[in-house]
């Protein structure tokens, strides 16, 4: 219970936090569109193809993904993360520099940008990591809370594990089995960080946003657990040289259920009416569905990256069109701006269907293109229009909020002061 | 005291915190805000601390929130709580 308790906005960070990750987001996603035009991407280790997953799960999924944590962590589990600000623009500068040499070490595989890559990116997500993970450590655990945190170890993993890969590209000598290495560093990245991360905010704004009946409590408290340490005992067992395939199929597979329990739910909403971000919810779950179809039965590295792909962005659109309208109405109203203008006039809802139909046009030619290649093109060109859509959503609401900063009348809701 | 409730258990997000907000610009010393809410409304008591309003929120047994707002300082909200 509050009662006046001291409860503040100097909690939330300044809403430029934010919208600097979201905008970078936006044009590392307009680059990746850019890099789906280049060759030999269905060679999952060619330089191109690992240059483009990693402009996805590093220019485009930790930006967002971070801009949110900074945005939802005081929200929602009440963490306070200091010099919010200053913190973050150092770990969004990391983040964009090491994105960046890592991409170009793929193409010319010199020391240089492995140690760049290396100081840089390992700055920006040990720090955040870190300090995001032992402020969760102190506050009481909710669900949601608790699966943010296992997110934040898995993403610490991956990290660690993505490092030893760049110290062995760059010569360094180890007694492990690359491949191990290589897909315990995946599964983290996919399963542990991307997957509960999405799973941890799904506890918390499914019901919250959608007015669907909760999760199931249990269910809710064990299942990030179970996914984390079933990541960390393939690990274990990776180090003895042990393969058990089972373990990462049962990942991949409680992750399955959480994703048609989250369709059940929605399904299940109390209003009928179908705004896009539940559409974009829509299809992140149905892809995860078909990634796991596609999964057993080996249809292919590039179809299931794809469905995995779309898994991750679905959910991912579908924050951004909730965060930056409710970032711009919200911010003005607690700085007293009378018109400060509504949620729906940041985003309009009919903008945020149009983006829904571009993102869901990109899928389905992806998945043509098996058959007709030239539809990789079209994929491509849809992908890329997607996220410059984001782009200019995510600006304009930046630009609208600086108008009323500038031009806006001031109101007071205390009139005592 | 005048009271202007809203009863926001079945809206779906943003609509209950944008119309609690309209409701906060209509008050006066004479007149307080309560609104049921499924979640506690965390960026709302925020805001209402934000501006100095005198506000509680508390779950009742039905586990709704009861979440009081008012610009008079003086006045012990809790007298209002229906349960």
């Amino acid at each position: 219970m509050f009662n006046n308790s001291g409860l503040s906005l100097e909690q939330a960070p300044p809403i430029k936090v934010v919208l600097r990750f979201f905008l970078t987001g936006s044009l590392f996603g307009i680059a990746a569109g850019l890099m789906m035009f280049l060759p030999n991407l269905n060679s999952i280790t060619s330089p191109q193809a690992l240059a483009l997953t990693h402009t996805l799960t590093l220019g485009v999924m930790a930006s967002f993904m971070f801009g949110a944590l900074f945005q939802m962590l005081p929200v929602l589990a009440g963490v306070h993360i200091k010099m919010a600000e200053k913190f973050s623009l150092r770990v969004h500068y990391g983040l964009i520099l090491g994105t960046i040499f890592l991409i170009i070490s793929f193409f010319k595989p010199l020391k240089i940008y492995y140690i760049l890559a290396f100081l840089f990116l390992g700055f920006s997500i040990f720090a955040t990591a870190i300090a995001m993970a032992v402020q969760l450590f102190k506050i009481e655990q909710s669900n949601s809370s608790r699966g943010m945190l296992f997110a934040l170890l898995s993403l610490f993993f991956t990290a660690f594990l993505g490092f030893l890969m760049l110290a062995a590209r760059g010569g360094a000598a180890f007694d492990f089995n690359y491949l191990y290495l290589k897909t315990a560093h995946f599964s983290f990245g996919l399963f542990g960080w991307i997957a509960l991360l999405i799973i941890s905010v799904s506890f918390q704004v499914i019901e919250m946003f959608y007015v669907t009946p909760p999760y199931p409590k249990k269910y809710a408290k064990y299942l990030p657990f179970t996914v984390f340490y079933l990541l960390l005992l393939n690990l274990i067992l990776y180090t003895f040289n042990a393969n058990l395939k089972l373990i990462q199929m049962l990942v991949i597979f409680l992750i399955a259920i959480h994703t048609v329990f989250t369709l059940s739910r929605l399904k299940q909403k109390k209003r009928a009416n179908t705004d896009a971000t539940v559409m974009f919810w829509t299809l992140a779950m149905v892809s995860y569905i078909l990634f796991f179809v596609s999964y057993i039965l080996n249809a292919g590295a590039v179809l299931s990256a794809v469905f995995f792909l779309f898994f991750a962005l679905g959910v991912l659109f579908a924050m951004v069109y909730k965060i930056v309208p409710f970032l711009v109405w919200f911010h003005l109203n607690a700085q007293g701006y009378f018109d400060a203008p509504m949620m729906h006039e940041v985003a309009p809802p009919k903008y945020a269907k149009i983006n829904y139909y571009m993102l869901f046009g990109a899928l389905v030619s992806f998945l043509v293109s098996n058959i007709i290649d030239f539809f990789w093109i079209a994929g491509a060109v849809l992908f890329t229009l997607s996220f410059m859509m984001l782009f200019f959503i995510i600006y304009s609401g930046w630009h609208k909020y600086l108008y009323v900063l500038k031009n806006g009348k001031k109101f007071d809701l205390n009139f005592r002061g | 005291m005048k009271k202007i409730f809203l009863d926001a258990r079945k809206m779906e997000h943003p609509e209950p915190l944008e119309r609690a907000i309209e409701a906060l610009k209509k008050l006066d010393e004479n007149s307080y805000f309560y609104m049921l809410h499924r979640k506690e409304p965390i960026p709302l008591l925020a805001l209402a601390s934000e501006h100095n309003l005198n506000f509680i929120s508390k779950k009742g047994e039905d586990n709704s929130w009861h979440i009081l707002i008012t610009p008079n300082l003086e006045v012990k909200l809790e007298q209002f709580i229906i349960n």
